[in-house]
């Protein structure tokens, strides 16, 4: 079976800094890979290369089988693969639901249907006690939970996750640890960037570690925590929970 | 839809305005004027207020809409109703052109660009004489009333054409705003990057926008020719007489608001005009120093317009009016409310 | 022959252009408004020098530092009623602050020296320096060198004063630079009142070659706003650069071209600055 997302030779260069040299890997349908490696490794830039937020200089990346390296944001999005910010970059000074109303028409043109997309995902998201709600009013957690939904009414096959964990405390984040297996079962595919290690090492089937642009290692959470090139660069010890 | 409502009852109002005044009278002409330019501000309005994208240009489809119409009858006696609607293809034709390289553009950058268009416009109709009469400009013929060639004696017509014109524009803003692209619009304005993400072709949307815009405006500067019977490349072209006129009018009523531009136009043209009769005698530059002075402080003091500062008026009276008996409550923050 | 003569005209024009238009640009690099008045004071350092000439006798060229002063002073009056009031607000209230000074401040003159054209007499205005075939006009000689010297100065106090180094950090990281304890309210006024003023001078050194009037501000318009955007909103060498190359390729379709035409090639190059690398030909910041 074709992987979901073929990325190969993937570069690209801000000025000075290489920020991805020669990245390369497959991602398998209803697949969960954990992208991690030290602040500066890449990690975003490798995100938003993916989804064409920023051209790449070189390389491909093939979703289903298709070319979509260097093609706009939206035509990638389109396609199927999405992606959320770190910062969360909501639409402030709209409600909630006309936040992931907009997403929704992505795949329902009216605006009467995507209204009605748009809450069922905030349903199953446990949002819809804040549908009503301005984005811009939101606490940090509440609104990157949105932007997550966001993102998924645009019912992609190929869904990014930017450090969605950050700022949750355990219990927020065992929830959304069960949502985000819950959407792999429904087949959804992810890569997650993550610092929280438990997280990553409870969820991911694969991970697949960078460091200065480079990939360093790519394999199971285990086999990838006792890689010694990972732990140099990386953990500097045993993985912390 | 309660501001549905408040505009019916205003297009009431105002189409029933013209039988208590002097047919001819100067008052009415100030009316007809504001309403022009009401038509105008809101077209405008469709770009600046749903994209964010202040345009200083939009006296190229003023202009546009002018000429080709006029020209269009006087060449081959052609009616100002299809000279309206070859106006509006033309409009959203050069709206294309012009927002092709310019909507990637914001902010100062967009307003600058636009600026260029409209002078490159205004030059081009002083040079090119074989094609729009050069400086002298044109007139549009006299005789006897007629409704198809859009020509009367008396303003009551173009003021119920002018109106009509509002009802057109301020339909098609509420049409866009609350439809699919309305809301991919507001997508693009709070944050395009994001609109992206989530699959808005921000281009596409934005030309559409503009598109809208430029021919609603084009077919006011028919109107206009039609009620002006002359003008020249520096009346319709023109930076201040029009492109910034257009804008500030939107700007000072209350920008991204269908009451906006009909607020603008009541207070900046009847102002403009109370300058004129107070000062214009006086001395030259007076009345359009004093119009600039209002217009400035209105700016610096309430950047979002007069709704707003009618709406931060207003909103202590109307808390005392709905409950004189209560005793007023201190504000206390929200809980929850963000940082 | 008449390339090179047009050539070495543009370059005389260009010089005064420059230094027109790096005052727009430092207005935009230290304060991020785009100050569409900007002509205006050009007009306004016109009058001052002519106010100069006519009641105290004083030549242009001595009488553009007293242009500068006035209008420096003006500008940081204006900056302290209006332009401060707007450093927060969004874009369009400072579009429509500058926009309403433009109209404010033609229709001022208006009022103040009615719509007649004045102009100067000089005993050097018709004299000529001859370099081998080429002639060059005293007046534009005098004021491309007037120009190169407060070039010279500002480029000397933004790169050899303290005060320059504080107001270019203001410009690059506003914030940091605050941190470090520069005032930018100050920075913004002195920036504002000294773009302004540049401005001014420029119009001053122009006057023996030109007449003025109250809407002669929108000839420059054009030509301010090329050769800012030619260089990059913001860097001044860039104005500077852009501001002869302008001058050149003002002359260069003078030789072809009506003037009404010469016009229309700048707006082309404008706007195409604009649509393909708004960050200007000499690109820093975007």
């Amino acid at each position: 079976m074709t992987p979901v997302l073929q990325v190969s030779g993937l570069g690209k260069r801000f000025g000075g800094l290489q920020a991805l040299d020669g990245v390369a890997f497959e991602v398998a349908a209803g697949e969960i890979l954990g992208v991690i490696g030290p602040n500066g490794a890449g990690k975003t830039t490798l995100f938003n290369t993916l989804t064409g937020l920023v051209r790449p200089d070189r390389g491909s990346v093939r979703l289903d089988g298709q070319e979509v390296a260097g093609a706009p944001m939206h035509r990638v999005a389109a396609r199927g693969m999405v992606k959320t910010f770190q910062n969360v970059a909501l639409f402030p000074d709209a409600t909630v639901l006309d936040n992931v109303l907009v997403a929704a028409m992505l795949r329902e043109p009216g605006v009467r249907r995507a209204r009605a997309v748009a809450a069922a995902t905030l349903e199953r998201c446990g949002l819809g006690a804040l549908a009503g709600r301005r984005a811009a009013d939101l606490t940090f957690p509440e609104r990157a939970r949105v932007e997550m939904a966001r993102a998924l009414s645009t019912r992609p096959r190929v869904l990014l996750l930017d450090e969605v964990m950050a700022s949750l405390n355990p219990v927020e984040m065992d929830g959304q640890l069960a949502l985000i297996r819950g959407l792999r079962d429904e087949g959804l595919t992810l890569l997650v960037v993550e610092h929280h290690m438990r997280a990553v090492m409870s969820l991911c089937d694969r991970v697949l570690v960078m460091n200065f642009g480079v990939p360093i290692a790519l394999g199971t959470p285990d086999a990838v925590a006792r890689d010694p090139e990972v732990v140099r660069a990386y953990l500097g010890g045993p993985a912390d929970a | 839809m309660r501001t549905g409502a408040v505009l019916a009852a205003l297009l009431a109002a105002a189409a029933l305005t013209p039988l208590g005044l002097d047919a001819d009278g100067y008052a009415l002409r100030v009316l007809t004027t504001a309403l022009l330019f009401a038509a105008a501000a809101q077209a405008w309005n469709i770009v600046g207020g749903l994209a964010n994208r202040l345009s200083l240009g939009h006296a190229a489809f003023f202009g546009i809409g002018a000429y080709c119409s006029t020209l269009l009858l006087v060449r081959f006696g052609l009616s100002p109703w299809i000279g309206m609607l070859a106006s509006a293809a033309l409009g959203a034709g050069a709206a294309l052109l012009i927002g092709l390289p310019t909507l990637r553009l914001q902010g100062h950058y967009f307003a600058l660009a636009t600026l260029a268009f409209g002078e490159v416009m205004r030059v081009l109709a002083n040079t090119w004489t074989g094609l729009t009469g050069g400086p002298v400009g044109l007139s549009v013929p006299f005789g006897p009333d007629s409704l198809a060639l859009l020509r009367f004696k008396s303003t009551p017509p173009y003021y119920w054409a002018a109106l009509g014109l509002l009802a057109l524009c301020t339909a098609a803003f509420l049409g866009v705003r609350h439809s699919a692209l309305g809301y991919r619009l507001m997508a693009v304005r709070e944050d395009e990057a994001a609109a992206r993400a989530i699959g808005v072709d921000a281009t596409r949307a934005k030309l559409l926008a503009a598109t809208l815009s430029g021919a609603l405006t084009a077919m006011v500067g028919t109107l206009y020719a039609q009620f002006s019977y002359f003008f020249d490349p520096d009346t319709v072209f023109g930076i201040t007489p029009v492109s910034v006129r257009i804008a500030l009018i939107c700007i000072v009523g209350g920008i991204g608001s269908p009451f906006g531009p009909i607020l603008g136009a009541l207070f900046v043209i009847p102002m403009e005009e109370a300058a004129n009769v107070l000062f214009g005698d006086r001395a030259a530059g007076l009345a359009p120093l004093s119009y600039a002075v209002v217009l400035i402080a209105v700016v610096v003091t309430e950047p979002r317009g007069l709704l707003r500062l009618m709406g931060s008026v207003l909103r202590p009276v109307m808390n005392r009016v709905r409950a004189p008996a209560a005793a007023v409550r201190p504000m206390a923050p929200r809980p929850g409310a963000g940082p | 022959m008449a390339l090179i003569q047009a050539l070495i005209d543009g370059l005389l024009a260009g010089g005064v252009y420059a230094l027109i238009s790096v005052g727009l640009t430092l207005v935009f690099g230290v304060m991020g408004v785009v100050n569409f008045a900007q002509a205006e004071f050009v007009m306004l350092g016109m009058f001052a020098a002519w106010a100069g000439w006519n009641w105290l006798g004083l030549d242009p060229w001595l009488g553009a530092p007293l242009a500068f002063i006035a209008v420096f002073l003006l500008g940081s009056v204006l900056h302290r009623l209006l332009l401060r009031r707007v450093m927060r607000a969004p874009a369009v209230a400072q579009i429509f602050l500058t926009v309403g000074l433009l109209l404010a401040l033609e229709n001022l003159a208006l009022l103040l020296f009615g719509s007649g054209f004045r102009s100067v007499q000089t005993p050097y205005q018709t004299a000529a320096v001859h370099l081998g075939p080429f002639i060059v006009g005293v007046p534009q000689l005098g004021a491309f060198t007037a120009a190169l010297g407060m070039g010279a100065a500002l480029w000397w106090f933004l790169a050899r004063t303290r005060t320059g180094w504080a107001m270019r950090a203001t410009a690059q990281d506003p914030a940091a630079a605050q941190l470090s304890g520069v005032d930018s309210d100050a920075m913004h006024r002195l920036a504002f009142s000294l773009g302004v003023g540049l401005s001014a001078a420029g119009g001053a050194v122009i006057l023996p070659y030109y007449t003025v009037f109250p809407s002669v501000g929108g000839q420059f318009v054009v030509l301010m706003f090329t050769a800012a955007v030619l260089g990059g909103l913001g860097n001044v060498a860039g104005a500077v650069a852009g501001g002869l190359a302008v001058g050149v390729v003002q002359s260069l379709s003078a030789l072809v071209l009506p003037l009404q035409m010469q016009n229309l090639v700048l707006f082309v190059v404008f706007i195409a600055v604009l649509a393909l690398r708004p960050q200007g030909l000499l690109g820093a910041r975007a």
